[in-house]
Order: structure tokens, then sequence, then C-alpha cells
């Protein structure tokens, strides 16, 4: 299996047959012609050329030669935060990835959050430490459960209900993994925050999800650290904490 | 940035953007994360455009970068990970001749073991040569070729199971 491969032409020779100056080449036009693999890679490229000049060009680009000139991000991005919370919702794409280990209960629910930084993006871990600034989006895998609310307490003893944003029941999701939409930014807060991703078969009231936050805030930053549940009714509750530190 | 840097910017943005994204979207796995890699390669394409090569290289050039910038990625933990059972079923003595499905190959590179992905996927869907592979991994063509031989036999093991 270590013999070079021959028979398809490089990922390098198709991108430069996607370009719109690419050259006339018999020779490759007629590997295509008998090819069927090559021919598909190429269709997935023009595919993904469409959309990048319909999309994300006029999307991105400004953002680009924000960046270039030495602009922050969360300034292209247009990202405020929002003083009387204390973190602010936006409708932002992050990058967003896939480790293999997460927060995951039975019945295959998981629950994995990310934080961008500085342009990096990294998974937050129980206990980590993250920045004011630093913005967080979330990844969730309902298993069995239809319904998904996640909310958070912060040593400020406030709590945030961050998905749905500011909304007033559990949102439904369908089956199988979903990159939520919109992602937080902390203030500069200092101190613990949990999250809990609640999953349900019936819709939670937000009200009564931020009542029982309240309480686990009202024991303190201790308490904020150690617990694991909210009294609320769910299929699971998935959890996990980080340390909000000024540096 | 001078005006006209800005234009030049967005020349090679419009130009080359649509294979970068492509490329980074195949090696990422997703939109999203195609998107930032596709913003992050070309900020690294502005960084360093005193150095570019002429305008013949300038794709393989720019190419390279994606190629670093998406490994790094991927050496971060970030690749997609698909999991193994929905690999297609693949005899194992067919496993040759399957590898010549890029669809299979894809699925194959990022279910094996984290450091035979980056050699691998140059390799075997770049088609890279394995002098190019070790140059842009910055390793030697004897470590290649024996990380080939346990992608080869990790992808035997996977199409067993």
């Amino acid at each position: 299996m270590t013999n070079e491969p021959s028979s398809h032409l490089t990922s390098l020779a198709l991108d430069a047959l996607s370009l719109p100056t690419a050259p006339a080449a018999p020779e490759l036009q007629s590997h295509l012609d008998g090819c069927e693999s090559c021919r598909a890679a190429l269709d997935e490229r023009l595919r993904d050329r469409e959309v990048f000049l319909r999309e994300v060009f006029p999307a991105s680009e400004p953002a680009l030669q924000e960046r270039a000139r030495g602009g922050s991000w969360l300034r292209w991005v247009g990202l405020v935060a929002v003083p009387a919370a204390a973190l602010a919702a936006v409708l932002v794409f992050l990058p967003l990835h896939d480790p293999l280990d997460g927060y995951a209960a039975k019945g295959g629910a998981r629950f994995q959050t990310y934080a961008r930084r500085s342009g990096g993006v990294f998974e937050v871990h129980d206990a980590d430490v993250l920045r004011p600034g630093d913005e967080l989006r979330f990844v969730v895998d309902p298993g069995p459960a239809r319904y998904l609310l996640v909310g958070s307490i912060d040593g400020a003893d406030h709590a945030s209900i961050y998905y749905p944003y500011d909304g007033q029941r559990s949102a439904e999701l369908g089956p199988g993994r979903h990159e939520l939409a919109g992602s937080i930014v902390l203030d500069d807060a200092p101190g613990p925050e949990r999250l809990f991703a609640l999953l349900s078969r019936e819709p939670l009231a937000a009200d009564a999800v931020r009542a029982a936050l309240e309480r686990v805030g009202a024991g303190g930053a201790g308490a904020i650290r150690e617990a694991r549940r909210l009294d609320v009714p769910s299929v699971a509750q998935l959890t996990l904490h980080f340390e909000k530190v000024v540096p | 940035m001078p005006e006209s840097s800005d234009a030049r910017l967005t020349e090679l943005y419009r130009l080359y953007g649509p294979v970068i994204y492509s490329r980074c979207r195949r090696m990422l796995g997703g939109d999203a994360a195609a998107r930032d890699a596709t913003q992050e390669v070309f900020l690294r394409v502005w960084k360093n455009l005193a150095r570019s090569p002429s305008q013949d290289e300038i794709l393989a050039w720019i190419h390279r970068i994606a190629t670093n910038y998406c490994l790094n990625q991927l050496r971060g933990g970030s690749l997609r990970i698909e999991p193994r059972a929905e690999l297609p079923e693949v005899a194992v003595e067919q496993l040759e001749a399957r590898m010549l499905s890029r669809d299979l190959l894809e699925r194959l590179v990022r279910s094996a073991p984290e450091k035979l992905q980056e050699v691998a996927w140059l390799y075997y869907l770049d088609g890279l040569k394995q002098e190019q592979v070790a140059d842009v991994l910055g390793c030697t063509r004897r470590t290649v070729i024996n990380r080939l031989a346990a992608f080869s036999q990790a992808a035997r093991e996977m199409a067993a199971r």
C-alpha cells in the first residue's frame, strides 16, 4: 500500500483545475473523462467555489481586511458585550471542533463547550480558567431527549439562560449533534460559573430553571463549584464549571 | 495597510479563497471550521506576501500554508472524528482496491490514530510523493514510510471490524 499513488490527479492539480484561470490541459481533461472519482472531486471543488463566492466571500472579506490591518476579531464580528448581563449572546460562527472527550450521559447525550480566544479555539473542561472576552459556544447531542435548555449561575449569583438565549422554555432539538447557534462573551466579573445543559422530554420553564440556578448560587462560590444537579425534572443534566479570572 | 495592499489581498482572496475554503472543508470536516480556517490561511498569506513565489507557483504556496494550518488544527485535536460504526463494511481483501475510493479514504484517515492522519492525508488524499510529505511535515522519508505502513495496518483493522 505504500507504493506511490498514481491513478488519480493530485489534490493540487484538481485545485488548479477548479480555478477560473485554469489553462487548457488536454492530458488532465483526458484523465477526467475517464475517471469518475476525479470528476466527483472536481465537482465538489466547483460546488465549494460557488458557495464561497456566493456566501463566504461577501460575508468575510471586510473582516479579513480588518484583521489584516490589525483590528481585533471581536470588532470585525461586531461583538458587543451587554453590560447588564454577565454574558452576552451574539450570533457569530466560531470554528467548532470535534474532540474525542466531552461531557456525556447515559443514552448518548453529550455536551461540549468551546472557547475562542485570540483567534484560537479550545474545548473547555471542568474547572478550566477562562478570561473576560473569551467567547463560548456549545455543541450538544440530546440523546433520547427532545428538549434542551442551557443555563448558568455565576459567582455574583446571576442566573442566565443561554439556550435558547433568554428564552422562556426549552428549545426542541432533533436527534444527533447540534452546534448551537450563537455564542456568549464573558464579561470581566471574576469567579466561578457553572453551566447546565438540561435535556428533557418536555420543555422546561426558564423561570423554574432560573430559580433552581439561583438556589445554587445562594450557596456561594463553593456551592457553584460543587453543584452537579439542578432541582428540575430532566432526562439528563450535563454540567461543567469554569473559573473566570482577569489576567 | 495601503489601499493597493487592500486590493491585492482582496484579489488573492477572491481568486484562491474558493480553493482554500474547499480544501479546509475537506480537511477539517465542516463549513464553519472551513470559513474560519480560510481566513486564518489568508492572514498568513498576507503576512508572508513579501516572500511569496511567482504567480506560477502561488497556488502551491497557498495550498501548503493551508495544509500546514489544517494539520496544526488536527494536531490540536480539532479533527472531525467520525464514528467508526459509520464506516462502510469492506472486506479486508478488498481494502487495497477500495483505497482508491476518495470518500472511503477520507473516512479511514479521519478514523485513524492521530499521528497517522496527517501522513495518510498528504499521501493518499493529496497525492504527494513520500519526499514531499516529509518536506511538509519536517520529518524523514523513513518516518513517512513507517507511518504509511502503520496507517495501512490500522485501515485494515478498521475495515475488519
